[in-house]
């Protein structure tokens, strides 16, 4: 049972149209957790993007890579989180705008 | 099979406009949720059983998890309307619809750009020779009649233990890597999280007004 | 039967050869483990020995380095399969790199205890950034890459917020985490193009794949422009640079010193790798971005630093100038062997001269609050006529002085463009480098004014010891930099030549 080969730019596309959708989260949101969601969405486009060429091209290099991917987005949630509870701690509004401290 | 993986492209592309368009956090982290899970039906779908076991796990299963726990401790009501008919959200949109749309017409070119292809050792994918399998001369399948592994090689790269194997000898200094990687995350995260004795911003107020809403809402 | 036995598996294991090659780095990977079980050992008032224990650390793995330089030879080698590069240009970018962590370390127990910031975990998380630096100077894999530009950003993400009483610090940490993720996630999808339309992952079959003639690939060329567009955030080039003067002024100084020198030299080793090597042959289809980028670099940053009033944020947008200094180099180092020469003559130049000026406001920042404003800087010559003369030094250094290390660095940059024959590219940099002598010298005369008779003066604390050492150092650096240019500029040379050894 194989996949037809005209599949694969279908494939390619959602993962431009997931990563794009991300970005364009990642400007137009201001809660800095969905911004945060937002990167995790363009991640797994990244995913998507890498294990479609790797089954495309016969090798096993993209899904390493994918696996990899998905370790450091751990890292960067685990410390991003812990910052983010930091500094919008209970009662204060989430918003990337407030972060205006240093604006001159 | 293709129909399989064209709903499951789809159902993940709606779901991801979910993640961004949602108004209320939890919806969009609920969103998240499903795109990663379809992705990880994808990646079954295309052979990757390693990796849809990881994507679910840690994924959809550890880091969303701490996602869904965060926004429940920080704000669970916050509600974010995007700015709709904002100049930035309109430009946005057309730059993802081009950018999109040139993709998907070079990845179409691409699969039929296949001229410079003359020896019989190397495969070829629009001239370029063909990762591993050259180089290891497996090469009874032609990767250009079959998408997805071809018969024989359906037990290397989706397989365990092909990856696993690939991970500690060929990759074996980026698997390194990541231990440490994971080891300072570990480390930050204890850091930041930590008690100091004089809070940055603990407004008492707006806690107890945060704690009494709780309450109200609760009945 | 068994179905594993029908498969080609892998074989490769990595002897003592690849470890050999790897060896400055498993130093300091080894002394990052060993403080964080140090400072469970070490009591709260004795911390300033786990400074002298990763300075001691930082010390043998330059040694190794040094040594490596000639281990290593004129070749160079791959170890770990392909992975990563003992070469000149890795040693040349580790013994800068673990120049200015050595630095970083000797100034910063003052500083942290001034600041009440003195934990262990400083220390570590300093050797952790240090090792992921090391490891992108030396990647030739595009996973190796990825990993070790996530390595050295965690850690300096928590390193920003490392003061967790001050707001601005957190801010800063929060700001960098979402831009920098923001950033990681393009140059990402960039190397999963690069991947999917050459087939490999590492660079040397990368550039194999790439120099046939064959048509052009448009994906290709989308995917090294994004791999571009995630580094040029890294090096703080403009328009990606919106993190830089927030983070560099809300840091911790100490890690401000360090995340703004040792990021760029690693950055733009890779940078070298990458462009002017493995995508060599794609020449034509990105030069003009890094040209564009590199043009928008040198206009923000010198005409944004003249408004500045905060010397941190006026270094900031003078790093971001010299990003694009340095790019030019990098634009220009295929078609020329001036172009990566003096590229690399830049960063050596540029670690020296930076590290200076920071280390100034790192050694000058007292118990209150971090120096911060030109107000603070008034009248320094004054009281503290050395240190005074030292920043001057520095800050003409960066306007480009002669005899300064600056001023060499950007005659070679702008000679490699002339030779290019882009001769517009170098009157941009002649033109920005003129707008910059203002900033640098407003500052260098507020130190010279006397202080108003109203206003309170700010406590300069003493320099001490370790900050003199530190200041003498770069100062020295600086000079010999900008007299003795045939010994380095040897140096350069001999680091450029092959930078994706063969296995």
């Amino acid at each position: 049972m194989t996949l037809s080969q005209s599949m694969f730019p279908w494939i390619l596309l959602t993962a431009a149209f997931l990563f794009t959708l991300g970005a364009l989260g990642v400007l137009i949101r201001r809660n800095p957790l969905v911004v945060f969601m937002c990167i995790e969405l363009m991640l797994n486009a990244v995913n998507l993007a890498l294990v479609g060429y790797s089954s495309y091209l016969n090798s096993e290099e993209g899904q390493v890579f994918a696996f990899m991917v998905i370790v450091v987005a751990a890292a960067e949630v685990v410390v991003g989180l812990g910052l983010l509870t930091r500094v919008f701690s209970i009662g204060r509004e989430l918003d990337v705008d407030d972060l205006d401290e240093m604006k001159q | 099979m293709n129909v399989l993986l064209a709903v499951i492209l789809i159902l993940a592309a709606i779901s991801a406009l979910g993640v961004v368009f949602s108004s209320k956090t939890i919806y969009s982290a609920l969103s998240l949720v499903l795109t990663v899970a379809l992705l990880a039906a994808v990646f079954l779908v295309l052979n990757a059983q390693f990796l849809f076991v990881v994507q679910l796990i840690v994924y959809a299963g550890a880091v969303m998890v701490l996602f869904v726990f965060i926004i429940a401790l920080l704000d669970p009501t916050a509600e974010d309307r995007p700015r709709l008919f904002d100049p930035r959200l309109i430009l946005g949109v057309l730059a993802v619809a081009g950018l999109c749309t040139a993709v998907f017409i070079a990845a179409r070119n691409d699969v039929t750009y296949d001229t410079a292809c003359t020896t019989q050792a190397v495969t070829c994918m629009h001239g370029y020779t063909v990762g591993s399998l050259a180089a290891t001369g497996d090469l009874s399948a032609d990767p250009f009649h079959t998408f997805g592994f071809p018969e024989n090689a359906v037990d290397r790269a989706g397989n365990v233990q092909t990856l696993a194997n690939q991970i500690f000898h060929t990759y074996v200094l980026p698997f390194e890597i990541t231990s440490l990687l994971l080891l300072v995350a570990a480390v930050g995260a204890v850091y930041l999280t930590r008690r100091v004795a004089v809070g940055p911003r603990r407004d008492p107020q707006a806690e107890e007004r945060w704690r009494d809403e709780l309450v109200e809402g609760g009945e | 039967m068994n179905a594993l036995a029908a498969l080609p598996l892998a074989t490769a294991t990595p002897g003592w050869h690849d470890l050999v090659g790897l060896l400055p780095e498993l130093i300091v990977a080894g002394g990052f483990l060993a403080l964080m079980l140090l400072d469970l050992v070490v009591p709260p008032a004795r911390r300033t020995w786990l400074a002298v224990f990763s300075g001691a650390v930082l010390l043998g793995a330059l040694a190794v380095s040094v040594w490596g330089w000639y281990d290593a030879g004129a070749a160079g080698r791959s170890v770990f399969f392909g992975a990563f590069a003992y070469d000149r240009l890795a040693v040349f970018g580790n013994c800068v790199i673990l120049g200015t962590s050595l630095l970083t370390v000797v100034i910063s127990p003052g500083y942290l205890i001034r600041r009440k910031l003195h934990h262990g975990e400083y220390y570590s998380l300093l050797m952790a950034a240090t090792v992921g630096m090391m490891l992108l100077a030396g990647a030739t894999s595009l996973m190796v890459i990825f990993l070790a530009i996530e390595l050295l950003s965690i850690s300096l993400y928590i390193l920003s917020g490392f003061s967790r009483q001050e707001e601005r610090s957190q801010e800063a940490a929060v700001k960098y985490l979402l831009l920098g993720s923001f950033a990681s996630a393009f140059l990402l999808f960039g190397m999963a193009l690069v991947y999917g339309e050459t087939g490999h992952t590492q660079l040397a079959q990368i550039a194999a794949s790439m120099s046939r003639s064959l048509p052009v690939d448009p994906l290709l060329v989308g995917g090294i422009i994004l791999m571009f567009v995630g580094l040029a955030f890294k090096v703080s080039a403009a328009p990606f640079h919106a993190w830089t003067p927030d983070v560099y002024q809300g840091a911790p100084t100490s890690v401000t010193t360090f995340m703004s020198v040792a990021t760029k030299v690693a950055a733009f080793i890779v940078i070298i790798r990458l462009f002017d090597d493995a995508f060599a042959s794609y020449y034509s289809h990105w030069s003009a971005v890094v040209i564009a980028v590199a043009i928008l670099s040198m206009v923000v940053g010198n005409f944004a630093a003249l408004t500045q009033t905060s010397i941190k944020r006026m270094l900031a947008y003078s790093g971001i100038a010299q990003a694009g200094y340095i790019l030019i180099g990098v634009a220009v180092g295929v078609g020329t062997s001036l172009g990566v020469q003096g590229a690399l003559y830049y960063l050596a130049a540029y670690a020296f001269t930076n590290l200076g000026a920071f280390a100034v406001v790192t050694v000058m920042s007292g118990r209150g609050e971090d120096l911060d404003s030109y107000d603070q800087l008034r009248g320094l010559w004054h009281r503290r006529p050395y240190v005074a003369a030292a920043l001057a030094f520095f800050l003409l250094s960066l306007a480009g002085f002669p005899p300064t290390a600056g001023f060499i660095g950007k005659f070679l940059v702008f000679a490699a463009a002339i030779q290019a024959h882009n001769v517009a590219l170098a009157l941009w940099g002649i033109g920005t480098s003129a707008v910059s002598v203002f900033y640098y010298l407003r500052v260098t005369l507020i130190m010279f004014q006397r202080p108003k008779e109203d206003a309170p003066a700010y406590e300069w604390p003493r320099t001490g010891v370790a900050g003199s050492a530190v200041l003498l150092v770069t100062a020295a650096g600086t000079l010999v930099l900008g007299v003795f240019v045939v010994l380095v500029l040897t140096v350069a040379t001999m680091a450029q030549t092959g930078t994706l050894p063969g296995t």
